[in-house]
């Protein structure tokens, strides 16, 4: 795949001099460089058709005023939530998937990269040692692919030895591209899981486009693998089409041929959903995409998604193929109803609370499991 | 910006549209013409093939029909044709807010005066109320391009811009869709609940549009119009979700087996999304209270209460 490579940078002076600023600009030599006060000024700044096509052209670099470490806001009162933490070092994403919530979410098109990560590390420590009692399952893909922009920023060269040897914090780096030569120069550790969201080939040719390929993204996945992190597969979201049952099949099984149940951290599996503005953004960005013409009908959250029977099918299908590869792998289910739960795993968790400890005791056992990986001799 | 006024011939006025933004088919024509004449001179740009008008097109067609040979008229005199378009857009917006296909005519007429796209971005889209947003501008471009009953419908804030982009997909059909909303009386929010579902199943069936515009007509013919618009998105309905609608089968078949009386109402979840029925009725006495219960207890030992349970 290609790597992402902006037509203009745009520099918050207040961060000219961050280590990640220094690392894109040395990056990026022959990309125009425009220093800018203030968003209102960025925005006058670019006055061109501020397209979502077009803004994701313009990397800004800039500093982020708030907290990183968020709960994840991804599941609404009526999901059973993981009890997962985001942290958000960049904002939106290069990648072009038909269905991404971020077409309609953003309120600016431009690609946004936070290069103030010594802060970062500082409230990280800080949230990891007041509460050494809590696993901190972290994933910082979120608002944007772990590491689309990595070639650049070499924001995973800080974050991976950070969480390294820690106790109780584990991180995730959740991709669709196979940005990985940083992680192959530094020593991994058993805090970080690297993850890719995988579809089948039909599904990802027609609905994901500028990502990896599948073959990229399996291969990608075992070189981490091999280097010594663990890995993680997310079938979401899954597609419902003629050939679903067959290539999903399919999927799983090449999975299972390629990694042991050892190796994967934990898979996780969801459906389309989305919100009611994206469905024009979808309409008008691919005219040609499926995703809409599924049997989508509006949940109790006001999202859309599958009817629910379908789900439940689709679900219960892959689960029924993964434990027929592995018995023992993690597997939950994303943004679901305890409803669905039950119906697929037989097993009702509370919203709050039981999903969240069910992941939290197997990250435990496994952080704990291997000695990390050494680091290669640089140039090896 | 020297602006004169001054008396010129009808003659001189050229019945060229360069500058027109103004779309109103249903404002009533001017009075008052044959008596006073005209009040409130155009405003006209000198150039080459005679004067064009900027602003007052209505006026000087009053003057025309009524016969009128000259009329009061401010003359600009050296503005170029891009300062042109913005003094008439201005002039427009002093009258009150654009509706959508005068915000496309500005557009248009914008860009065709020599207006680029950042300073479009920049000047134009602040005075039209509107962020420079390509979804927006295509389907003001798309609405240039429809019937003229379609325009007046959006002008008249009878039928969204996102309608009636919806509809140019439909191709020679468009005039009669038009028609049938017009004839159903249907609002906004039903035009483009039916378009969108019209345009799914298309989609989902690979139905070719004329065979579902056929489908759609013989409802039309065979139904009260009162019920014509239920029939069709039930009709729709059913080839858009056909295991939903299987779904809502199953349960009314099963529920009208119980014979509940009127008053007891047994209701899924929207969507069967919750596992869960809700049962609901009023009662105001112990007597109704006990034959209701009884009613509830036989229906809870009916064999056909596993069929509905299936489906949550």
């Amino acid at each position: 795949m290609k790597h992402y490579r902006p037509e203009k940078v745009f520099v918050d002076p207040s961060v000219k001099d961050e280590p990640i600023t220094r690392h894109v600009l040395e990056r990026l030599p022959d990309v125009p460089v425009v220093f800018f006060q203030n968003r209102e000024e960025l925005e006058k700044l670019y006055a061109g058709d501020a397209t979502l096509t077009q803004g994701k052209k313009q990397l800004v670099l800039t500093r982020h005023q708030g907290r990183f470490l968020k709960d994840c806001q991804g599941c609404t009162g009526s999901h059973v939530c993981c009890d997962y933490f985001t942290v958000t070092y960049a904002i939106n994403c290069h990648l072009e998937c038909t269905y991404c919530i971020l077409q309609a979410y953003l309120n600016n098109p431009f690609m946004r990269v936070f290069v103030n990560i010594p802060d970062l590390l500082r409230e990280l420590a800080s949230a990891f040692s007041r509460n050494p009692q809590k696993v901190f399952r972290v994933g910082t893909g979120e608002l944007t692919d772990s590491l689309g922009l990595d070639h650049l920023t070499g924001i995973s060269k800080w974050l991976v030895p950070f969480f390294g040897g820690r106790d109780n914090a584990v991180l995730e780096l959740k991709t669709k591209t196979n940005n990985i030569e940083n992680l192959l120069q530094i020593a991994s550790n058993r805090n970080t899981v690297v993850a890719w969201s995988i579809n089948t080939p039909a599904v990802s040719s027609r609905e994901e486009w500028k990502t990896a390929t599948l073959e990229e993204k399996l291969a990608a996945a075992r070189r981490c693998a091999d280097h010594g992190y663990r890995v993680a597969f997310h079938f979401d979201p899954m597609i419902h089409y003629d050939r679903w049952q067959a290539d999903y099949r399919d999927l799983v099984n090449g999975l299972f041929d390629r990694f042991t149940e050892q190796e994967i951290a934990w898979l996780s599996v969801g459906s389309l959903r989305f919100h009611k503005e994206l469905k024009d953004v979808i309409r008008w960005r691919f005219p040609k995409s499926e995703i809409l013409y599924g049997e989508i009908v509006r949940a109790t959250d006001g999202k859309y998604q599958y009817f629910k029977p379908i789900r439940v099918e689709m679900y219960a299908r892959m689960i029924e193929w993964i434990r027929s590869r592995s018995s023992s792998s993690t597997v939950y289910l994303c943004m679901e109803t305890q409803d669905v739960f039950q119906k697929v795993f037989d097993w009702t968790p509370s919203l709050k609370g039981d999903l969240g400890r069910y992941m939290d005791e197997r990250v435990l056992v496994t952080i704990k499991d291997q000695p990390p990986h050494p680091a290669p001799r640089m140039g090896s | 910006m020297p602006i004169e006024l001054t008396r010129v011939s009808t003659c001189e006025i050229t019945p060229a549209e360069d500058f027109r933004i103004s779309f109103n088919p249903n404002r009533p024509p001017l009075r008052g013409v044959e008596e006073f004449g005209i009040l409130q001179p155009p405003i006209l740009l000198r150039a080459e093939a005679g004067l064009l008008i900027v602003c007052g097109f209505r006026r000087v067609e009053a003057a025309r029909s009524h016969g009128l040979e000259s009329v009061p008229a401010m003359v600009c005199a050296g503005l170029d044709r891009r300062q042109t378009v913005l003094l008439g857009l201005l002039e427009r917006l002093s009258q009150g807010e654009l509706n959508d296909v005068e915000r496309a005519r500005a557009v248009e007429k914008f860009r065709k005066n020599g207006w680029l796209p950042g300073e479009l971005s920049e000047a134009l889209f602040p005075l039209l109320g509107m962020k420079m947003n390509s979804m927006a501008l295509e389907q003001l471009q798309t609405l240039l391009q429809m019937p003229r009953e379609v325009q007046a419908k959006v002008a008249a804030r009878e039928m969204h811009l996102y309608t009636a982009h919806r509809l140019s997909f439909w191709g020679g059909r468009v005039e009669q869709i038009a028609q049938w909303f017009s004839t159903l009386g249907l609002g906004v929010n039903k035009q483009r609940e039916l378009l969108d579902l019209m345009d799914e199943v298309v989609r989902v069936n690979k139905l070719p549009p004329d065979e579902l515009i056929g489908i759609l007509d013989q409802i039309r013919c065979g139904e009260p119009v009162f019920r014509v618009y239920d029939s069709w998105i039930r009709k729709l309905k059913s080839l858009r979700y056909p295991r939903l609608t299987e779904a809502e089968r199953q349960f009314e078949e099963s529920k009208a087996r119980f014979k509940l009386p009127g008053q007891i109402q047994l209701m899924p979840s929207p969507y069967f999304e919750e596992n869960r029925y809700r049962i609901a009725f009023p009662f105001q006495s112990r007597e109704e209270l006990e034959r209701y219960s009884r009613k509830l207890l036989e229906m809870a030992a009916s064999s056909e209460l596993d069929a509905i349970l299936k489906l949550i």
